[in-house]
C-alpha cells in the first residue's frame, strides 16, 4: 500500500543505511537498521531535509527515533507549508 | 599556590557581570555570569560540605546537559569533596543493567553522594548502585536545602581546601566496575593550566566553543577549565545536540567570537561530512582548532582545510596536542599558525624497537603520520624500551612523561598506580618516536581501541564475550580497524565457533555478540567475523595474536560479506 511521499522518504532512508527500499516500513526503528548510528543520523536528517525541502527544529531531531515518526514530522511540515 | 575554586571567586568578584558559560541547549542559549556561576556553586557546596563524612571523599555527578553540571561539580570541589563526571547510559544500554554495573565501583571508591535528576534516581535505587538511597541527591533537592553563603562563609571554605588537595577524579573509560579514576591536584589542575595556555595563546580574551561531554579529559580540562582557569568564556553545546546538528558548533563560534576549538579526529571528519554549505561561515577569527584524543590524521586535516576553505580556514589553524587525563591534559602542542606537519613511513604497523624509515611524501606504499608538536615548557617526554632505556631518535618505543603536573595516583588502586607512576614518570602505554624535535604517537602499547573519541579496552570487550553459546571461549579477537571515511576506527569482533554449530545458528550468534558489547560497552560492533575452529592466528606462544589477526581481517574479509567496514 502506497502514502503520499512515503516512497521518497523510503528511498532516502535505504540509500544511506544501504538497505532496499522496503526494508524501510513505518514501524522501523533506528535499533533495526546496523547504520543508524549516532554518527549517520545527522546525515540522515539532512538527506531527508534535502529531499523534501523542508528544515527540522534542532528540538524535533531528538525524537527521530522511528521512521513513522520522521514520516509524519515531514508530512505535517509540508502540510503546513502548503 | 591557589586553588580552582578560589581562582573563580576572584574571578567572580573582579568581573561578577561577565560571562562566564553560554550554556547551549536545542531549545536555545543561555548565559551564567561569574557572580550567578560562584553565587551557585557556594550554595550549592554549603549543603555538600554538610553532608556527615563527605570531606576528601568523592562524589560522583551523572547529571544532563544542565546548568546543575557546572554548579555541583564545582560546589563540590568548593565543599571538599572531590567530584568525578560520570556518563549517563546510552539509548542502547539497558538501565538497570548499567546502575547494577557501577556497584563494583562505588564500593571501591566509596562516594559520599551521588547526584542525578530524580528519573534516573529511581532506576539507580530500583537497580541497587550500592549507595543508600538517601545519598543519591537531586539537584531539585540539594536547591531546597542551598543557602546564600556570605564573603565570610566563602573564605573559611576556601581555607579548608589547599593546592596539594584532590581536586577531581577523572574515570577512565571501559567496563564500570574496572574504571580508574584519575585524581587530580588543584596544583597539578592550575601548573597545567599555565603551561598550555601560553602555548595555545589562551588568554581571558578567549572564547572556548565544545560540544564535548564533560566526563572525557579535552571536554573537561581543556574546555572548561580552561575557561575557568584562564578567565574568559565557554560556549557550551550539548554532545547529542551537536551530533545530530554538527553545524551549530560553527554557528555559535561565529556568533560568539570564538577562538578555540578542541576536536577529536573523528569529529573533524564528521564537520565535513555534515557541514553542506561550508561557504555560509566565517571562521577565519578561530586561533586554532586543536585536534586531540585520538590519533591525529594527516588526511582528515587535509579535508577539513580543503572543505572549509570558504569559510577562511586555513592549515595554519590546524594543531595538534597530546594529552591524557594523567597528565591532566596535554604534553604537547604545536606551534600556533604553523600549518600541520606530517611524516611519510611505509605502510604497515611499527612496533616498539623499530627504527622509522621516512620516505618522500605520496610515495607509493607510505602512509603519513602528523606530528604532535614539541613538548610543552617543563614537561620532558623519552621514549623508552621495555627496560624503560631511552631510545634514539626515530626508533619506537612506549611514551615516559615527567611533569610537574602529574597526577596523584588513581583513587583508591595503589596496585595499579604503582604500575604507571614510578619516579615521578608516568608510563602511558602510548607507542610514539620523537622526530626533529617533534613527538609523533602511532596508538597504543595495550589494548585499547579509540573509537569516536571513546577509549574501549579490547581484553575487555573478548572476556565480555567468553559465555556466548557456540563461541569457543579464548578464541576470540576484539580489535579497532581504521576507517578513512570516519576518521576514527571501527569495532570488529573475530570469533572461533565450536565444531557443532550449525550454519542457521551463526546469525543468531552473531546478534548475541553485538547486542552484548552495546549493552556493556555503550559501543556498536561494525562488524562480527565467525570464523571455523583453529582459524584465528597465534603467537609463537600459542596465545591469540591481536595484532595478526587485525592484519588478517583487513586484508581477507571481503566488503560484501558485512555491512560497515
Amino acid at each position: 500500500m502506497s502514502t503520499p511521499g512515503f516512497e521518497e522518504l523510503q528511498k532516502v532512508l535505504a540509500k544511506i543505511l544501504d538497505v532496499s527500499p522496503d526494508e524501510v516500513k513505518k514501524t522501523s526503528v533506528a535499533k533495526d537498521f546496523k547504520n543508524w548510528d549516532s554518527i549517520s543520523h545527522s546525515s540522515i536528517v539532512l538527506d531527508i531535509e534535502d529531499a523534501f525541502d523542508v528544515e527540522f527544529d534542532d528540538e524535533e531531531i531528538f525524537s527521530f527515533t522511528d521512521v513513522g515518526h520522521i514520516y509524519d514530522t515531514v508530512m505535517k511540515k509540508l502540510g503546513a507549508a502548503g | 599556590m591557589t586553588t580552582v575554586v578560589e581562582r573563580i571567586l576572584r574571578r567572580a568578584e573582579r568581573v561578577p557581570a561577565t560571562v562566564a558559560i553560554t550554556h547551549v541547549t536545542p531549545k536555545g542559549a543561555t548565559d551564567i555570569t561569574w557572580g550567578e556561576f560562584a553565587d551557585s556553586l557556594f550554595r550549592w557546596g554549603g549543603v555538600l560540605k554538610d553532608l556527615e563524612g563527605s570531606k576528601g571523599r568523592p562524589v560522583l555527578i551523572f547529571l544532563p546537559h544542565s546548568h546543575e553540571m557546572y554548579f555541583a561539580y564545582f560546589g563540590a570541589m568548593a565543599g571538599g569533596l572531590i567530584p568525578s563526571y560520570m556518563p549517563l547510559p546510552s539509548a542502547k544500554q539497558e538501565p538497570g543493567y548499567y546502575w547494577a554495573s557501577h556497584r563494583t565501583l562505588v564500593d571501591r571508591i566509596k562516594p559520599a553522594a551521588i547526584i542525578a535528576p530524580d528519573e534516573i534516581r529511581e532506576d539507580m535505587v530500583k537497580a541497587g548502585i550500592g549507595i543508600p538511597a538517601e545519598r543519591i541527591l537531586t539537584p531539585g533537592g540539594i536547591e531546597a536545602l542551598a543557602k546564600p553563603v556570605d564573603a565570610a562563609g566563602r573564605e573559611a571554605m576556601l581555607a579548608a581546601i589547599g593546592p596539594e588537595d584532590i581536586a577531581l577524579l577523572q574515570h577512565t573509560s571501559g567496563t564500570t566496575g574496572l574504571k580508574k579514576g584519575v585524581a587530580l591536584s588543584h596544583g597539578a589542575i592550575i601548573l597545567q593550566s599555565e603551561a598550555y595556555s601560553k602555548s595555545i595563546d589562551l588568554d581571558e580574551s578567549g572564547t572556548i566553543v565544545s560540544w564535548l561531554p564533560l566526563y572525557h579529559d579535552m571536554g573537561l580540562i581543556a574546555c572548561l577549565m580552561g575557561t575557568v582557569l584562564t578567565g574568559n568564556r565557554l560556549v557550551n553545546m550539548d554532545p547529542f545536540h551537536w551530533l545530530n546538528r554538527p553545524g551549530r558548533l560553527f554557528e555559535l563560534a561565529q556568533t560568539h567570537g570564538g577562538s578555540h576549538i578542541w576536536l577529536p579526529n573523528f569529529a573533524f571528519d564528521h564537520l565535513v561530512n555534515t557541514v553542506r554549505k561550508p561557504e555560509k561561515f566565517d571562521l577565519s577569527g578561530i586561533k586554532a582548532f586543536v585536534s586531540c584524543s585520538e590519533v591525529s590524521r594527516p588526511q582528515t586535516a587535509r579535508r577539513f582545510v580543503q572543505h572549509f576553505e570558504p569559510a577562511g580556514v586555513t592549515a595554519g589553524q590546524c594543531a595538534v596536542s597530546y594529552a591524557m587525563a594523567e597528565t591532566v591534559f596535554a604534553v604537547t602542542q604545536t606551534p600556533m599558525g604553523r600549518p600541520f606537519k606530517a611524516c611519510t613511513v611505509p605502510m604497515g604497523e611499527l612496533g616498539p624497537g623499530d627504527r622509522v624509515r621516512f620516505m618522500d611524501e605520496g610515495a607509493e606504499d607510505s602512509r603519513e603520520l602528523m606530528s604532535c608538536g614539541p613538548v610543552l615548557p617543563g614537561v620532558t617526554v623519552r621514549i623508552v624500551d621495555p627496560e624503560r632505556n631511552e631510545v634514539e631518535d626515530g626508533v619506537v618505543g612506549e611514551v615516559e612523561i615527567q611533569a610537574p603536573f602529574l597526577f596523584s595516583g588513581y583513587f583508591a588502586l595503589p596496585e595499579k598506580t604503582a604500575e604507571k607512576l614510578r619516579d615521578g614518570k608516568y608510563y602511558s602505554s602510548d607507542l610514539g618516536f620523537k622526530h626533529d624535535g617533534e613527538i609523533f604517537i602511532l596508538g597504543r602499547a595495550d589494548d585499547m581501541v579509540i573509537l569516536n573519541g571513546k577509549n574501549i579496552f579490547a581484553n575487555e570487550v573478548e572476556q565480555s564475550l567468553q559465555q556466548i553459546e557456540g563461541l569457543k571461549p579464548g578464541r576470540i579477537v576484539a580489535t579497532g580497524v581504521d576507517d578513512a571515511r570516519l576518521g576514527s576506527q571501527r569495532l570488529v569482533v573475530m570469533a572461533e565457533l565450536k565444531e557443532d554449530v550449525v550454519e542457521d545458528r551463526q546469525a543468531a550468534i552473531s546478534d548475541e555478540v553485538s547486542e552484548k558489547v552495546s549493552r556493556e560497552f555503550g559501543v556498536d560492533v561494525a562488524d562480527v567475523w565467525l570464523v571455523p575452529l583453529g582459524a584465528l592466528h597465534k603467537t609463537t606462544s600459542g596465545k591469540i595474536s591481536r595484532h595478526k589477526n587485525r592484519e588478517y581481517y583487513v586484508a581477507n574479509r571481503r566488503d560484501d560479506e558485512h555491512a560497515r567496514i
